[in-house]
């Protein structure tokens, strides 16, 4: 019974890795770099719930709309500002770049809100659900439902509008894409938009039931690296099950070795797969 | 090296040595010798990421690994420091065997990513090893004081130390920049297809760069323990940012880059804590983060690559 | 001599080598010789294989079947800069030169195969600089050149690790008619310090008079071999390219 919970509470763990994952292997695949900092956005947006609870009491639930415009924003603009500077130029300067923005986004968030640990207390979605012997603890349970939806919503955007497949153009063929009257500026910041957008979502779920402060982002970029590298890219339903593979393995870890061995299992498996598999468990040799 | 080179390296080396007896405040000691110590890790991050362009996020892995070597050794079995030392240099360089040989025919990125996965294992699993004193860290036990026992109860001695760890650091860089090994790097760098195509073992060339990148690092670590007489996971394994910050600010690639870097960062940390920091709010941190964004936006090749575009530009008007 | 040529190995020996990629089979059980001191150039149509088989020759793809022997050496499968020690070099296609570095540093690196010190091998690049008629730009960086000069720099630079067969991948391409005529100058200049040359080329002008022998391939298989007269005269040859100007 216990093993069935431990498996569910990876399952919905999964889930939101899932969606930070889409939205990193977004970013990677149709600009072909590797944001570093996507996790670190989604603490910003943890801390705009966070804010948004706190100052105007308004429930996480609520805020999440106007949040999700902002990270939408705040990718555009991330992107023209110091993004953009970056392409073209060596890969080294790309990864430092956004290895840059951790520090920065990190320190800012420590500056501006201080180290502390918050939670959000008593939010609207909080509890437990009990399905048998086997209690679920609701925040989890709609993060996942959250994740999933909105990674059908990205995966509808991309195959079934006309934007969406101007983004999968431009994913294969950067140079090609202008070719046939994409505007390859316009397509990587649209993918930033979403990109900080869905792990806003993620981020704003997380706030029910998460603590938070500036570090936050860590553990959860490495396990969204992890996962891309699981997944491979390019596929957003492989991304998802290596999100949920990930959790489960991270929460059976947990349980049978250690807490604090989870992550260690997790790391390891990277390295394995990435030696072993380069180009992932689904997707296409890059 | 010109004559004139070698005669601005004399006097600034001369100056290093007289220092310590000018300026007798602890404080000050102490931040020449974290520019020493600075310099020495940004250097080895440089021969490894800078030159050979194989980019290390985890240096403070070889860090941990070296300076951890020397105190379990020493705290647990009483085995001098200079000894640990050398222990801690073969630790650290077969952990760097042990990355490399698997990980370098990775991407670059998929590697970079692979280091901070590895910093971060051994930063977990050290800190719950009980015999390496766990998340609360080892004390070092007061065996002796003096050069035998690499332990000091003024800052000047560790001083020395540090300026020879980083002349070291500068040398070896020094020799890698003017021999084959310099040249064969950058072109890894650059190109690898190009150089396989020239007859050099890849593989081989960027073993050789982790090997001084570790070897540089691990004596950091060492020194780092015995300068502080205590050891931690938090001390010794989260560092890696601070030592690209360092390289970078001051030129990426460059041989005085790290040099330059140091000479800059820690004096304006030091005077930004001293400002800034009493609230708590870790303001300095927040100009870390913003210089290291700023920097490689703007100008990737740090102060050394302003200098050098100058310079350039100068030679062209004059043409 | 030539009745000795038979039963010695020529300087390089590609034997039934086949490599696919998939589905596709880019180079079908193709075989070729090249005698130490030839040109030989290597032609046929866009798609026919020719650059896989380079690549396969000097290293970069591992043929599925087939053997490549270089100075008696097998040397499929083997590493390419194991390939580039036993004497066999390559230049590419879409040229790759260090853009960083200058003429003379990329021709310094290709001169320390043979000794890491730095004082003979920077002689020696200049030296070579000097016979590929680089010296105007020795300084230069590679970013600052042009496709012809940066081309030369590759061919210098391949010089520079004393190469007993250099591959020539369409260095023509993209020059114009004055540069090509000072291309084919340089080529017949590497001839006589006794370098054997195999040359992939689309420009036929160039290609065939310089040529003691020319291989055809189209779609992954050899269809004709012969002096330049003969192939320029064979009807499948002539069909291959049917369509497409010379």
């Amino acid at each position: 019974m216990i093993l069935i919970q431990v498996i569910l509470s990876g399952i919905s763990a999964g889930f939101v890795y899932g969606l930070i994952t889409i939205g990193l292997s977004l970013i990677w695949g149709i600009m072909d770099m590797v944001n570093f900092a996507h996790a670190s956005f989604m603490m910003l947006s943890m801390y705009f719930a966070y804010i948004a609870w706190e100052n105007f009491s308004l429930d996480p639930m609520i805020s999440l709309y106007l949040i999700i415009i902002i990270m939408f924003l705040i990718g555009n603009f991330v992107y023209r500002v110091v993004i953009k500077r970056t392409i073209g130029g060596e890969v080294v300067t790309q990864i430092l770049c956004t290895f840059g923005l951790v520090v920065f986004l990190e320190n800012m968030a420590q500056f501006l809100w201080s180290a502390n640990y918050q939670m959000i207390r008593d939010p609207l979605v909080s509890g437990n659900i009990a399905l048998g012997e086997v209690y679920l603890q609701k925040p989890q349970v709609v993060a996942a439902i959250a994740c999933l939806l909105t990674a059908g919503l990205i995966w509808a955007f991309i195959h079934k509008t006309k934007l969406g497949w101007a983004l999968q153009a431009t994913a294969q063929n950067k140079q090609a894409a202008p070719l046939i009257g994409i505007n390859v500026d316009k397509m990587f910041s649209l993918a930033w938009g979403i990109g900080l957008a869905s792990v806003g979502v993620a981020g704003v779920f997380l706030a029910n039931y998460y603590y938070i402060f500036p570090q936050v982002g860590q553990t959860f970029q490495l396990l969204a690296l992890v996962s891309v590298a699981l997944g491979g890219f390019g596929s957003i339903p492989g991304a998802l099950i290596a999100g949920l593979m990930i959790g489960v393995i991270e929460a059976l870890s947990g349980f049978f070795i250690a807490p604090a061995y989870k992550y260690v299992v997790v790391f390891s498996i990277y390295i394995f797969v990435v030696l072993v598999r380069p180009q992932g468990l689904f997707g296409t040799h890059h | 090296m010109s004559k004139k080179a070698i005669f601005v390296w004399v006097i600034f080396l001369s100056m290093l040595l007289i220092f310590p007896f000018l300026i007798e405040a602890p404080y000050i000691m102490h931040i020449a010798i974290m520019i020493f110590f600075y310099t020495t890790l940004g250097a080895s991050w440089n021969i490894l990421s800078g030159y050979a362009g194989q980019l290390n996020l985890g240096q403070s892995v070889f860090l941990g690994v070296g300076g951890y070597t020397t105190a379990i050794l020493l705290v647990r079995f009483g085995i001098n420091p200079w000894i640990g030392m050398i222990a801690g240099v073969i630790a650290a360089v077969s952990l760097s065997w042990m990355i490399g040989f698997p990980c370098f025919r990775l991407q670059g990125r998929y590697f970079a990513i692979a280091t901070m996965a590895i910093v971060q294992i051994v930063y977990l699993v050290i800190g719950r090893w009980q015999f390496a004193g766990g998340a609360r860290g080892l004390s070092y036990p007061l065996v002796g004081w003096g050069l035998k026992n690499f332990a000091f109860r003024e800052k000047f001695p560790y001083y020395y130390i540090a300026m020879v760890f980083m002349l070291i650091a500068i040398c070896l860089t020094y020799y890698i920049e003017k021999s084959h090994l310099g040249y064969y790097f950058k072109t890894i760098r650059e190109d690898k297809d190009v150089a396989s195509a020239m007859g050099i073992n890849v593989l081989k060339y960027k073993m050789i760069a982790i090997t001084f990148s570790s070897f540089l690092s691990s004596i950091c670590g060492t020194f780092y323990g015995q300068y502080l007489l205590f050891i931690d996971p938090d001390t010794m394994f989260l560092l890696s940012v601070p030592i690209m910050l360092v390289t970078m600010i001051g030129g990426f690639g460059f041989l005085l880059g790290p040099l330059i870097g140091a000479a800059v960062l820690i004096p304006t940390q030091e005077v930004a804590r001293i400002f800034w920091s009493g609230s708590g709010r870790a303001i300095d941190q927040l100009i870390y983060g913003s210089l290291i964004v700023i920097i490689v936006v703007l100008q990737p090749r740090g102060l050394m690559g302003i200098y050098d575009s100058l310079r350039n530009n100068i030679i062209k008007l004059l043409k | 001599m030539s009745d000795k040529e038979d039963f010695k190995m020529s300087l390089l020996e590609v034997k039934n080598v086949t490599k696919k990629f998939g589905g596709l089979t880019a180079v079908n059980s193709v075989s070729l010789s090249v005698n130490e001191g030839q040109i030989v150039g290597l032609i046929g149509p866009n798609g026919a294989g020719k650059t896989t088989l380079f690549n396969c020759i000097a290293g970069l793809f591992c043929p599925n079947s087939g053997e490549i022997f270089f100075n008696n050496f097998k040397i499929n499968g083997k590493q390419p800069h194991e390939i580039c020690e036993k004497g066999l070099v390559r230049t590419f296609q879409i040229v790759k030169i260090l853009n960083k570095l200058t003429v003379l540093d990329n021709v310094i690196v290709g001169a320390f195969l043979r000794s890491k010190n730095v004082k003979s091998a920077k002689k020696k690049a200049e030296k070579i600089i000097d016979f590929c008629s680089l010296s105007h730009v020795k300084h230069a960086k590679g970013s600052e050149l042009t496709v012809g000069i940066k081309k030369r720099v590759e061919v210098a630079r391949a010089l520079a690790t004393d190469p007993k067969l250099i591959l020539f991948d369409e260095v023509m391409a993209g020059l114009n008619p004055k540069e090509g005529k000072e291309a084919v100058r340089l080529i017949y200049k590497i001839r006589e310090l006794g370098i054997t040359i195999l040359m992939v080329e689309h420009v036929m002008e160039i290609i065939m008079p310089i040529s003691d022998k020319i291989v055809v391939l189209e779609l992954g298989k050899k269809i004709m071999e012969g002096s330049s007269e003969e192939v320029s005269k064979n009807e499948k040859v002539i069909n291959a390219y049917l369509g497409v100007k010379s």
